[in-house]
């Protein structure tokens, strides 16, 4: 069942690619909620992710670079019996986009938005991305970055939404099980996905998100509880963080 | 022969409250009427006025004189009073000036209203001064007050009276003037069944749900607010249709082009900022071959400008559409009537050719208020060029798009072939020019072509007794495609061209002389104060034209 969510093609992604997990996942959550392809949108933004929707055999709409939630939105509101998804990477999300990120948060459309976080930008080569931690070294700070660092789950649950969780792209089963949940979740969901870059950074490796990455454990029906486990953990939780 | 009522004062004290009772009543009795608001960009203070140009024939442009001026504070006084013509008359209030000649005029308006009604009732007392010295009937403005304050519930309608009636009792003591409005006495001056006041912003909004508009998304700006708002009172949050409020122009127009992609007929407005924004998603409505309309309600730029103030300078960023031939078509209608066909083709033609479509209008277009008549509509087949595109929810049609370079599989590419195929093939579509109303065409003088747009075709028609033995007007409502093969001959039979253009680098000229020949056979005339082109710009023009032959 999950092929038929699958274009057939072979990603253009380094190999190794958090991504390919990421297609995967999403592909076989699909699958399992028995949801034909057909009443699927996939909308994508730009960069190494955005390209996941070509990918993928649906309706797909790989956008502009930071706009694929307002695209996405616009979908929905205008055919709400349609699953829609919004894909992209970290520069897409908490950069170019973020005001489209956390209004969609508030504004609470039902779609899901997963983002695939690499902590920098892969497509143009290497360079800091706003969840790069501060001393990143990067094409484009190559004295290290100044800035600090976003925290992505902190700023979606302040901006108030809904569905939050987290995952490794190479923990198919933590994954899939929250894909599921974020894509049936009637709201805006918001699932954050480690997909590392193996190509430009050594340093947020598969190993060093095994290392760094650990289960939330606290009430995630508690916003003040879950704010306060993430802002502990700087943002390395996985599972589900908080859910309305 | 037109003539001007200009009510002076400070915004928010009521000054469009009573232009608008005015307008209403001079359109009862049968009067043609055009209703230019003038304000600035804040809420409260500061100066505003409403001006008023009437008569019995047609009126689409503003006045340059005024005859009758109501200005109750010193500066609007100060402003306007030289804009008041010999035989005039102005109305002020004691607090304004401690003049007082035979036609200047000045009573205790806003201390009665003070002590009696209220401050926010001296327009409606300002209104009955005016009212007994044009002696007209104080009971002829009941069914008017009462219209226009129905919904603000029968106090309000008494109190509005009332003042009504203090100045009507204010003025009883003055002596006898002539009126500067002969022609307003009371009576009436034409049957006219069916007209109805409207300005662009609300024939906008009427013919985008005549077209079967069901969507919009729109971020707050002068002077294309409106329109959002309108459709948002249409559109109940319960239904299937929508109206979003986004964070910016940016996410209104891609929210616009997933809703378009996804079966809705969306309509974005805007104005010169949020164009500028909106360009990334008109590329990628280009790109993708997505059907947008966009209202551009132009207004003076770069940059903020004036927000609230008049010209027509975003055609060349409209032509372009964004960074790399994006191209969408262009449209402007010339007047509100156009807009009942030519919006509904808007979107028709979006969808004919998968493309966005820029609707130009100007701040005079769409916030100037005057008299239509009842228009006959006729359907549009937007559901019938829509059934030839492939919506999500199909089973077995799925398909990609994307904002970069696709093959024929629909997939990004970057190879040479397929990104020619695809632009030769886009730029062969977005040439070809459709059936339909391309302009409208005006033919009479054979020595001079005027060309305009948008609401400049009120000041050439205010000036068309004195210019029409020399020249046509042409208001080109196509803009690209330019309609090159119809207008050629058009341009052929006159001897000069004169390109009206509200800018200060000639955006209208420097497209046409794009596309026709010779070049010294045109020639141009600019306004960009913050005003548009009255009358008396067209006539000066047209004999400067004449002159340097």
């Amino acid at each position: 069942m999950s092929k038929d969510y699958d274009r057939g093609l072979k990603p253009t992604w380094c190999v190794g690619c958090g991504d390919f997990g990421v297609l995967r996942a999403v592909e076989d959550s699909l699958a399992s909620l028995e949801i034909p392809p057909h009443n699927v949108v996939a909308v994508s933004g730009i960069g190494c992710s955005g390209r996941i929707s070509g990918y993928m055999n649906a309706y797909t709409f790989h956008s502009a670079h930071g706009r694929a939630l307002p695209l996405a939105q616009g979908v929905k509101l205008a055919r709400p019996e349609l699953t829609v998804l919004a894909l992209g990477g970290d520069g897409d999300g908490f950069a170019i986009g973020l005001n489209h990120t956390l209004q969609a948060a508030r504004r609470n459309v039902d779609i899901t938005y997963i983002v695939m976080t690499n902590n920098l930008y892969g497509l143009t080569k290497g360079q800091t991305s706003p969840l790069s931690p501060k001393g990143f070294v990067t094409g484009s700070t190559p004295h290290g970055s100044l800035d600090n660092p976003f925290v992505p789950a902190s700023l979606m649950l302040a901006a108030g939404a809904g569905y939050v969780a987290q995952s490794s792209s190479a923990d198919q089963e933590v994954l899939q099980g929250l894909l599921k949940e974020a894509i049936a979740y009637k709201g805006f969901a918001f699932v954050n996905i480690f997909s590392p870059c193996v190509t430009f950074n050594k340093i947020h490796t598969y190993q060093w998100f095994k290392e760094h990455l650990r289960p939330a454990t606290h009430n995630s029906t508690d916003l003040g509880e879950a704010l306060s486990s993430v802002n502990e953990a700087e943002g390395l939780l996985t599972g589900l963080i908080y859910r309305r | 022969m037109h003539y001007c009522i200009k009510l002076g004062g400070i915004q928010g004290e009521g000054v469009d409250t009573v232009g608008e009772l005015l307008s209403a009543y001079l359109h009862a009795r049968g009067f043609h009427v055009y209703a230019y608001r003038n304000f600035t960009s804040r809420i409260r203070g500061g100066y505003s006025s409403h001006e008023i140009a009437f008569g019995k024939e047609p009126v689409r442009s503003k006045q340059a004189n005024v005859d009758l001026l109501i200005a109750l504070d010193g500066e609007a006084l100060r402003r306007d009073r030289g804009l008041v013509s010999e035989k005039g008359l102005i109305i002020t209030d004691e607090s304004a000036t401690e003049e007082s000649q035979p036609r200047l005029l000045s009573f205790p308006i806003a201390s009665k209203a003070k002590t009696g009604p209220g401050n926010v009732y001296k327009w409606t007392m300002a209104l009955g001064v005016m009212g007994a010295l044009l002696n007209i009937p104080e009971k002829e403005w009941h069914s008017v007050i009462a219209a226009a304050f129905e919904r603000k519930g029968q106090a309000v309608i008494d109190t509005n009276l009332a003042a009504l009636s203090l100045g009507y009792g204010l003025a009883g003591s003055s002596p006898q003037v002539s009126s500067p409005v002969p022609d307003l006495d009371g009576s009436q001056v034409r049957e006219h069944q069916g007209s109805r006041l409207i300005q662009g912003s609300e024939a906008i909004v009427e013919s985008a749900l005549m077209a079967g508009c069901d969507f919009t998304a729109g971020y707050p700006i002068s002077p294309a607010s409106e329109v959002f708002s309108l459709l948002a009172r249409e559109f109940k949050p319960d239904g299937p249709r929508r109206a979003v409020q986004t964070e910016d122009e940016i996410s209104a127009v891609f929210m616009a082009v997933g809703a378009s992609y996804a079966g809705a007929t969306p309509l974005v407005a805007t104005s010169g900022p949020g164009l500028s924004l909106m360009t990334e998603g008109i590329g990628l409505a280009a790109m993708t071959r997505t059907p947008l309309v966009v209202i551009d309600a132009q207004r003076t730029g770069p940059s903020t400008g004036m927000p609230t103030k008049h010209e027509q300078s975003d055609l060349a960023l409209a032509l372009a559409g964004g960074h790399g031939d994006a191209k969408p078509l262009v449209m402007a209608p010339s007047c509100v009537e156009d807009i009942f066909t030519d919006l509904p083709r808007a979107f028709l033609l979006a969808e004919q050719y998968r493309s966005p479509v820029l609707f130009l209008t100007d701040f005079a277009l769409m916030s100037a208020r005057t008299d239509i008549d009842a228009l006959h509509f006729s359907g549009s087949d937007l559901a019938a060029a829509r059934s030839k595109r492939i919506l999500p929810g199909v089973p077995d049609q799925m398909f990609h798009s994307t904002g970069n370079q696709q093959g024929a599989d629909g997939l990004p590419t970057d190879m040479p072939g397929p990104r020619k195929a695809y632009m030769t093939e886009r730029m062969k579509t977005l040439s070809k020019v459709p059936e339909g109303d391309n302009f409208s065409y005006t033919k009479a003088g054979h020595n001079l072509l005027i060309v305009a747009l948008g609401s400049t075709r009120g000041a050439v028609e205010a000036a068309w007794p004195e210019i029409r033995h020399e020249a046509s007007a042409l208001y080109l409502r196509l803009l690209s495609p330019l309609p090159v093969e119809e207008l050629e001959s058009i341009f052929a039979s006159h001897k000069r061209i004169l390109v009206l253009d509200c800018n200060a680098s000639g955006q209208l000229l420097s497209h046409l002389k794009a596309n026709f020949s010779p070049h010294d056979k045109f020639c141009s005339a600019l306004r960009f104060d913050g005003e548009p082109f009255m009358g008396e710009d067209i006539i000066r023009a047209v004999k400067e034209a004449m002159d340097n032959e």
